[in-house]
């Protein structure tokens, strides 16, 4: 008997500020649950980040659950792993309240062994006996030390169709443009299952371990310019439906677009600013917008003038009285001979901090006053070399939250600084 | 100087050859460091080289009454105050003169008849530990180890390259794994790259690096067969670029000119589009006889080919079209970070082992260089490539028949750039004098090579001439250090690693980790 299911990841629901791409990314979601549906998938795993955040809007939270909902009620089972996104180790997530109201499945369910080894409870799907589990993700990869504490003999005896659901990037198959990304070896994976979902990179790839397949869908949209960037340089954006018996049969990937997207780079290098903006407009004016999304990058070294002399707003309004649903033109990339040298680059707003926090960091001592060991230890651990970008990122996110929905300024105030809090660990000294 | 301490006296030499008399019963050993102290906080410091037989009494006297004893005539006779009229003189040399704890090259004599005792650890309070120390070893005395730790900046010693010659059975091994075990805890300041052709390193079968408090932070493992949490060993074609070949796979003219068409005309995907015979746009044909030598050559050093389903393939799965893009990016961001990476090459073949070298020494290489003319360079840690049978890439017949290399580029420039190399010989004596001047630092094991001996002792940064019989009768684990970083050769006792290992690794309750879905 040849069962099949649907493998998807990275839904990011909820991301986008830009109301038009927020929409884009949930009509992505929703058309692939409707082909799910179509298809008639015997159930449908995610692969972690099905959400932007551990608590995302209520509008986007409802979208979702509606289609959560039809399927469930087309008899299909969801199975689903935290991704790093939408994780809180400090609070509720919707992912939880979901499982809770019996959408979906959560598939990671460890269990201590000795020697602060663990295990993880294995699922078998009623309709069809295949065997699931997996490990969820968390910010900044920390989930690698889950997988060093996994007894990989304890999945030995499995029999039948065995799969293993993860949101990690791993060292040997990464794609180029994520070597700075953090990721973890492949030999972290417990060897012998028939299908590794995979999530968390935002690119698609089919590659063989062992007798398995090791594969990422990518995103079905994506939640940054360099994402869409990406789709219009032909990456395609969809899930994989995947025909299984006791190994896999077939692996057909369906590709979804909820609109086009084209990206265009302008190069700045050695142009004066005014050539740059005559580009620029040059540009706007002679391409087909309608119905598409635009992305535009300018990037280089100015030879004369400032990024801030350069005026995007006339391309955009052009292209968008020319029918673009969305126009987002980005002067990240642009750097200029007549300032300062600017300290770091990089291509993306996390890229640039994180490079600032190390640079930061590296000039960091600890102030020789400290006597107290146990302060010191603490301190050093905390804030020199890859703990103090970490912290510092973590931090950042927590600063970064919005108020919610109907919270008060004072709970507001109070949840932020007991987040702030838990990750300074401050209980941990005491 | 207590009469109870002194050994000898200065009796006769000069500058090159200082004899001394053993005082009876001291027992003086060769290697021994000794002392001559010249008041006001001044000593020389003396090594011996060579001991011989004295005595006051004449040859024949000697031989007439050793017959009488052995022939059993002369059953109660004995020299009339033996240890006066036969005694063992020492010949030493001053290899060091100490000035208000200051060591600079001795140009005097010892005062004559002065007393001489063994060395003490207060005699070499100058040698303090520097920046960014690398643990070598203790002080030895002869075969007397001494509670003096020798420490040299890593960074200097490094960067200006490392030799270290031994047969087999003297400790290489452990020396290597000494300095790499002390260079994990040294906290980022060296990038090391290990090319292992033995796995022995990293103790994926026993103790070794990964036993290291650090390792979990501060070493990288790759290997074809992974051990869990280490990295596998593939690298995609991609990362290949035609002059990683350089002086590891010989190319005709013919061939060399194949390869820069096709990397002209596809870049990074040169490689699979040579093995898949893709035609060269714009008319330009290559001779297909040249291209099935390519081929050839790919298939037997990349273990590259295509298979009935025209599907690239890698017999060694080393090599590969579709993982392993990030891996050399990996390795180098490791070695920047001031990490140490270890490659097990133990399943490649020689020529596939030597080309990974060239790929990742290049690219550090090529790196360094651009951080030096961005002026970034002082912020990055040294970086030092431990390379084994060092012969194959810097021995002279492979430099004269296969031309120039990456290694023999460092061994040259690489001072300059904060890169050096870590080479381990049997063989010194095939490494042109060109290369073996340029590494500053030798540490010297144990070598019953006479040639090998003089390759080395001719290199070396001090006059060790007169080394010749002490390095002959280095046990296993007793070296010298010569270089230009310290005031004379010192000799040096490597610890055990195991026994470092072992002190290093107290058992601790590590805390229970609460593991959440």
């Amino acid at each position: 008997m040849v069962y099949k299911f649907a493998h998807l990841s990275d839904c990011h629901i909820g991301a986008w500020r830009d109301t038009t791409l927020k929409e884009m990314n949930i009509k992505a979601f929703e058309m692939v649950f409707d082909r799910c549906m179509e298809e008639k998938v015997d159930f449908i795993i995610i692969a972690g980040d099905f959400f932007e955040s551990n608590m995302p809007d209520l509008e986007s939270v409802q979208r979702a659950t509606e289609k959560l909902r039809q399927v469930k009620d087309a008899g299909i089972t969801t199975y689903i792993i935290y991704g790093s996104h939408d994780y809180s180790a400090t609070k509720l997530s919707m992912i939880h309240i979901l499982e809770s109201a019996g959408l979906f499945r959560k598939v990671m369910e460890p269990q201590t062994l000795d020697n602060n080894r663990i295990t993880l409870t294995v699922f078998t799907d009623i309709k069809t006996g295949a065997k699931i589990t997996g490990m969820s993700g968390r910010a900044l990869s920390l989930e690698k030390t889950y997988f060093e504490m996994l007894d990989h003999e304890s999945f030995a005896e499995l029999d039948g169709f065995k799969i293993f659901v993860f949101h990690s990037a791993i060292n040997e198959l990464r794609p180029k443009d994520l070597a700075h990304a953090t990721s973890m070896p492949l030999s972290l994976l417990p060897p012998g299952f028939s299908y590794y979902a995979g999530g968390h990179v935002h690119s698609r790839s089919e590659n063989k371990y062992g007798n398995g397949l090791i594969v990422y869908p990518g995103c079905i949209f994506g939640t940054d310019a360099r994402d869409l960037e990406h789709t219009a340089r032909k990456e395609k954006r969809g899930f994989y439906i995947v025909e299984f018996d006791t190994q896999v049969k077939k692996l057909k990937f369906i590709e979804m677009s909820p609109c086009e997207i084209i990206s265009k780079t302008i190069d700045a290098d050695k142009k004066t600013a005014s050539q740059v903006q005559s580009a620029l407009d040059q540009y706007a004016s002679g391409i087909a917008a309608n119905g598409k999304v635009i992305l535009i990058r300018l990037q280089g070294t100015l030879s004369a003038g400032k990024p801030s002399d350069i005026d995007t707003n006339p391309a955009k309004e052009l292209l968008k009285k020319n029918g673009s649903i969305t126009v987002n033109i980005s002067k990240f990339g642009l750097a200029t001979q007549e300032v300062t040298k600017i300290a770091v680059m990089g291509e993306t707003k996390e890229q640039i901090e994180e490079k600032l926090f190390k640079q930061r960091l590296a000039a960091f001592k600890l102030d020789p006053s400290i006597k107290d060991l146990k302060v010191r230890s603490f301190v050093s651990k905390l804030l020199i070399g890859d703990g103090g970008t970490t912290l510092a990122k973590d931090l950042v996110s927590v600063l970064r939250d919005d108020q919610k929905d109907n919270e008060s300024k004072v709970i507001f105030e109070e949840r932020i600084v007991g987040d702030a809090l838990a990750k300074l660990k401050v209980d941990e000294l005491e | 100087m207590q009469d109870l301490e002194i050994v000898g006296q200065v009796i006769a030499g000069d500058i090159a050859n200082i004899l001394v008399r053993e005082k009876s019963g001291k027992k003086l050993e060769l290697g021994d460091l000794l002392v001559a102290e010249e008041g006001d906080s001044r000593l020389l410091i003396l090594k011996v080289y060579g001991l011989v037989y004295g005595s006051q009494v004449p040859q024949l006297a000697r031989e007439m009454a050793s017959g009488l004893k052995l022939e059993g005539l002369g059953a109660g006779l004995d020299y009339f105050e033996p240890h006066l009229r036969n005694y063992v003189i020492a010949e030493v040399k001053a290899i060091a003169q100490v000035i208000n704890n200051k060591a600079r090259i001795p140009k005097s004599l010892p005062t004559f008849f002065s007393a001489i005792r063994h060395i003490k650890k207060e005699d070499l309070a100058f040698l303090t530990k520097p920046d960014n120390p690398i643990f070598f070893g203790n002080v030895r005395s002869g075969s007397k180890v001494l509670d003096v730790p020798v420490f040299l900046n890593g960074s200097d010693v490094f960067t200006h390259h490392v030799l270290i010659p031994a047969t087999t059975g003297r400790g290489k091994s452990n020396l290597v794994k000494v300095l790499l075990w002390n260079a994990l805890g040294s906290g980022g300041k060296f990038g090391i790259l290990v090319l292992d052709p033995h796995d022995e390193y990293y103790g994926r079968h026993g103790k070794g690096l990964k036993d290291h408090p650090s390792a979990k932070q501060d070493l990288v493992y790759f290997s074809t067969t992974p051990v869990k949490a280490a990295n596998t060993l593939v690298i995609n074609l991609q990362s290949i670029k035609p002059w990683y070949f350089d002086g590891i796979v010989r190319f005709t003219d013919a061939q060399n000119d194949a390869i820069d068409q096709y990397y002209n005309a596809f870049n990074d995907t040169w490689i699979e589009n040579v093995i898949r015979d893709t035609p060269l746009p714009n008319g330009v044909t290559i001779a297909p006889r040249t291209l099935g030598v390519l081929r050839r050559k790919f298939d037997s050093v990349l273990g590259i080919y295509l298979d009935d389903a025209d599907q690239l393939q890698c017999r060694s799965k080393i090599f590969s079209d579709n993982s392993g893009e990030t891996t050399m990016q990996d390795i180098i961001n490791s070695l920047e970070a001031g990490k140490i990476v270890v490659i097990d090459t133990s399943r490649l073949l020689d020529q596939a082992e030597l080309l990974i070298g060239s790929i990742i020494v290049g690219d550090i290489f090529s790196r360094y260089q651009k951080y030096k003319s961005d002026g970034r360079l002082n912020d990055k840690p040294v970086i030092s490539i431990v390379i084994e049978e060092a012969p194959r890439v810097l021995g002279t017949n492979v430099l004269e028949s296969s031309g120039d290399n990456i290694y023999n580029t460092i061994a040259r420039e690489g001072r300059k750039f904060k890169v050096g190399l870590t080479a381990i010989t049997q063989l010194t004596s095939v490494i042109p004098k060109t290369v073996l001047t340029n590494i500053n630092t030798k540490i010297i094991l144990g070598n019953e090579m006479s040639v090998e001996r003089r390759a080395v002792m001719d290199s070396a940064s001090q006059d060790l001439s007169d080394e010749d019989r002490t390095i002959a009768s280095l046990d296993k684990g007793e070296a010298i250090i010569s270089s230009s970083f310290v005031k004379f050769a010192i000799p040096i006792q490597i610890p055990l690693i195991d026994e470092i290992i072992a002190e290093d690794n107290e058992p601790q309750n590590s805390p229970k980790r609460r593991v959440v879905g």
